[in-house]
């Protein structure tokens, strides 16, 4: 009975071994400059093998490779084929080594592994929030959006991006619990702080339908993996008001030169990760943020008149064609409002090379859809558009206006209010 | 380890003599103010105490004449002087404890007991703190905090709204995360009310109420004084708890158990007490969550939907035997119609500008009335031609108005209807 569930446990360990070293792999090796080369042929052959699983035993088609959203078909498909390998790691393992040892060292470096693939995780998602990039000041395209028209996600990413404050809140909170993992004295913390936040990420992305359920559970039960160990002597702090001991030490190497080393060189890596994450936040923030650089055309252009094949459309409310407002955002960004408040989203290229006077546009996610509209400046503050839309020709006047001071925006901080404002 | 009362230094006891004071004063008059239905009446004296002094000492030391009593709001006016007079009174008490107790000891030859007090004292802020986290997870475990969105909120744009609005949407748009919300709260003040479970408890609480703080201060929430005290009574109940959080957690050194506190309890009441408790947070519990049904009964998710709800779009509109065309050039025409309470109803201009009137509903017949101005009373008479298809006929600013409009469905929304996915080979976000 003892040895077989000493056995069933060992299973678990080699399992979870092979898993999570697969799920994380190849970090720490992508934080190395130029090495990720080396890991092309690696990334060549899941792309290979995904689509073929996906066909050959679900019959489905695993070919849009993960993008924003890291809930594509094809992260399932991938995440079962981690699974079937694991288990065909631990058998395989299990059959050749039989001798029944465990395997503390390796125990040991597999939590050291974790411990810096979450924290390290939690250091990027928390940089781009203490200095705002994953969740920009709302658009002005986005504050003339109705909520209804919204989804889900848009509406969680807006209410994100509306408070500058709450964001470096959050932030931090991701950071320290990042930073809290990567010291083996406050690891034990630093996994409690990042499964307190990841428990509330997990919630808002299967709430609000944003695409890191499958990432946001793994970081989750990463943080649970590294606090399961310690969960007796947390009940006896915690409930059962009992001496508890400190944490017996584990020591992956026990040569005290080579763990000094080790110690220092891990904090001089925490301390590099630390800050070319936060550095690639304030470029991201710079090229995207509400202080990016303004086009020549940057800002809200109303309709004052438009044709679809030579026909003028009154500007009807009920028309889904016409459009009403044309919005010009960050360099690279375009967002088209029709009469009925619907919110369209471009990619756009203004001038591209050997093409001047052209607007070069793909409709965001859809990289099929593609035109190009040859734009004009008559006078300051007017624009005309022209050229093929979705087949039907296109001719439109528009003119500039200053976007409205938005309650949203402009609404600030009060200590003190005599009645809620919510509105 | 924590010393123990009797060893305080002088300081210690001065501080303890003003934060007892600060604390019972602010969470005064709890425990009676929870009791169901009885509680407002046997505050009221009390209640009426603060309403005059609020108002004098406004006036005489700020110059400010305090009308608004808290509501809807926590942050008005009168409760940063309410707190001001806390303070005041709370450092009051302190010195003149202070000096009684100099003169008691020399009389008695020995010093007042603090253990005992400074027990009951926490006992006292984790019940209040404990009760009111189970009343405020109640009312999202069944929501009616975050009601969903209401109609006229779908239409509204997102730059029009406040701060507060765009928080209150953005929950109200999900209730599974609102119910996660609301189990976190309750299992936080579910967790302080047994004497073992009150430090997790106490954490759990600072966790969730750090967030909720955040959210105030960031999102222009009124309850920043409220939710500042709440986040400082669950630290307060950690503190004597801390060196040993911070052996374990922090620094990898062994950690004694925390002494035994003094018992406020004996005999039979000390045995029973587990249980007086046990019952006292189900009962409260079981009294908060049928409140929270009650009122999303009455406003929320489960209210009954008036007659002729919905997100009406004007398809066409005839003014005097003209027909006034859906064109957002023509400012005044209406563009919509949204009937989501009883007895309102709004209109959306073309021009985005909307406007509400009271809404008297008959069986053919429909009419308005501006709250400020009873003398503008049009009329029309309404059938609905087919499900979701509704005529109006009548006059409006003296003309003859015929109406046609088409009933949005609920689900018509993005927001609405998108529901979950496992899958998105992009993200959705629209």
């Amino acid at each position: 009975m003892t040895s077989a569930l000493t056995g069933a446990k060992r299973f678990l360990f080699r399992f979870g071994f092979a898993y999570l070293v697969l799920y994380n792999f190849p970090f720490p090796f992508d934080y190395i400059p130029y090495v990720d080369v080396v890991f092309t042929p690696y990334f060549q052959m899941w792309k290979l093998l995904v689509p073929w699983v996906g066909s050959r035993l679900f019959h489905v088609d695993a070919t849009t490779l993960p993008n924003g959203s890291g809930d594509t078909t094809w992260g399932y498909v991938q995440v079962f084929c981690y699974l079937v390998i694991a288990l065909l790691a631990a058998a395989v393992w299990s059959i050749f080594d039989r001798k029944g040892r465990s395997h503390p060292r390796l125990y040991e470096g597999l939590r050291i592994y974790v411990r810096f693939a979450l924290g390290a995780t939690m250091i990027s998602y928390g940089a781009v929030k203490v200095i705002k990039s994953q969740f920009p000041d709302p658009s002005v395209d986005r504050l003339l959006q109705p909520y209804g028209d919204a989804s889900p996600m848009g509406i969680l990413w807006t209410f994100m991006g509306a408070s500058a404050a709450y964001n470096v809140f959050s932030g931090l909170s991701e950071m320290i619990g990042g930073l809290l993992l990567a010291f083996r004295r406050t690891a034990l913390l630093g996994a409690l702080v990042s499964a307190g936040v990841l428990l509330n990420i997990v919630l808002l992305n299967f709430c609000y339908d944003v695409p890191v359920k499958l990432l946001s559970c793994h970081l989750l039960a990463m943080a649970v993996f590294l606090i399961l160990p310690d969960l007796r002597r947390l009940i006896d702090l915690l409930v059962l008001n009992r001496r508890v001991e400190a944490a017996a030490p584990r020591p992956f190497c026990t040569r005290p030169w080579l763990r000094r080393g080790i110690a220092v060189f891990a904090t001089l890596a925490v301390l590099a990760l630390t800050l070319f994450h936060l550095n690639r936040a304030a470029e991201t923030s710079k090229l995207y943020g509400s202080q990016a650089p303004k086009g020549p055309l940057s800002g809200l252009w109303e309709v004052d008149e438009m044709s679809i094949d030579g026909q003028i459309r009154p500007p009807l409310i009920t028309d889904t064609e016409r459009w009403r407002r044309v919005i010009f955002g960050n360099t690279g960004q375009l967002a088209v409002q029709r009469m009925d408040d619907f919110r369209d989203r471009y990619l756009l290229a203004i001038d591209p090379k050997g093409k001047p006077g052209t607007l070069d546009l793909t409709r965001r996610f859809d990289p099929e859809w593609k035109t190009a509209l040859a734009y004009a400046q008559p006078k300051p503050g007017f624009l005309t558009l022209q050229g093929l839309w979705g087949g039907h020709r296109l001719q439109v006047r528009l003119h500039r206006v200053e976007p409205p001071k938005f309650l949203l925006t402009t609404r600030g901080f009060h200590w003190i209010n005599e009645r809620p404002f919510n509105r | 380890m924590e010393p123990s009362a009797e060893t305080w230094s002088p300081t210690r006891r001065i501080v303890f003599r003003f934060v007892f004071s600060y604390l019972i004063l602010y969470n005064f008059p709890f425990p009676l103010d929870a009791i169901p239905w009885l509680g407002p009446i046997l505050t009221q004296p009390y209640t009426d105490l603060w309403n005059a002094l609020v108002p004098w000492v406004g006036k005489r030391l700020f110059h400010l004449a305090i009308t608004i009593r808290p509501g809807g709001s926590g942050d008005t006016t009168y409760n940063y002087v309410q707190l001001l007079c806390y303070l005041v009174i709370a450092a009051v008490a302190a010195a003149v404890w202070t000096l009684l107790g100099a003169v008691v000891q020399k009389r008695l030859g020995k010093r007042a007991d603090y253990g005992r007090l400074s027990a009951g004292l926490r006992t006292y802020v984790r019940f209040a703190l404990g009760l009111t986290m189970i009343s405020y997870g109640a009312s999202k475990v069944i929501p009616a905090q975050f009601p969903q969105p209401g109609l006229d909120q779908l239409i509204q744009p997102f730059g029009e709204a406040s701060p507060m609005g765009l928080l209150w949407t953005f929950m109200g748009s999900s209730a599974s995360y609102v119910v996660f919300s609301g189990l976190a709260e309750v299992a936080g003040g579910l967790l302080l009310m047994a004497r073992r479970t009150a430090l997790l408890g106490a954490l759990v609480c600072i966790a969730v109420l750090v967030n909720v703080v955040m959210l105030n201060f960031s999102y222009d929430v009124p309850v920043k004084l409220y939710s500042s005290h709440l986040l400082a009574m669950a630290l307060f109940l950690v503190l004597p708890d801390l060196r040993r959080l911070a052996n374990v957690l922090l620094l990898n050194r062994p950690a004694e158990p925390a002494a035994p506190r003094p018992e406020l309890t004996a005999g039979w009441l000390r045995r029973a007490a587990p249980f007086l408790v046990a019952a006292l947070a189900v009962a409260y519990t079981g009294y908060a969550l049928y409140g929270s049904y009650d009122g999303s009964k009455q406003y929320g998710n489960l209210a009954p939907r008036p007659p002729l709800y919905g997100v009406w779009n004007v398809d066409e509109l005839e003014v005097d035997g003209v027909a006034r065309p859906p064109l957002l050039t023509d400012a005044s025409r209406w563009r919509r119609m949204v009937i989501s309470y009883p007895g309102v109803l709004g209109v959306q201009r073309m021009d985005s500008t909307s406007a509400y009137y009271r809404l008297y509903l008959g069986k053919r017949r429909l009419a308005l009335a501006k709250f400020d101005d009873p003398q503008w009373k049009p009329s029309f008479s309404y059938r609905e031609i087919a499900p979701g298809l509704l005529a109006l006929e009548g006059t409006l600013e003296g003309k003859r108005t015929r109406i046609k409009l088409r009933r949005t469905p609920d689900t018509a929304f993005t927001l609405n209807s998108r529901g979950f996915h496992w899958i998105n080979e992009f993200p959705f976000n629209h």
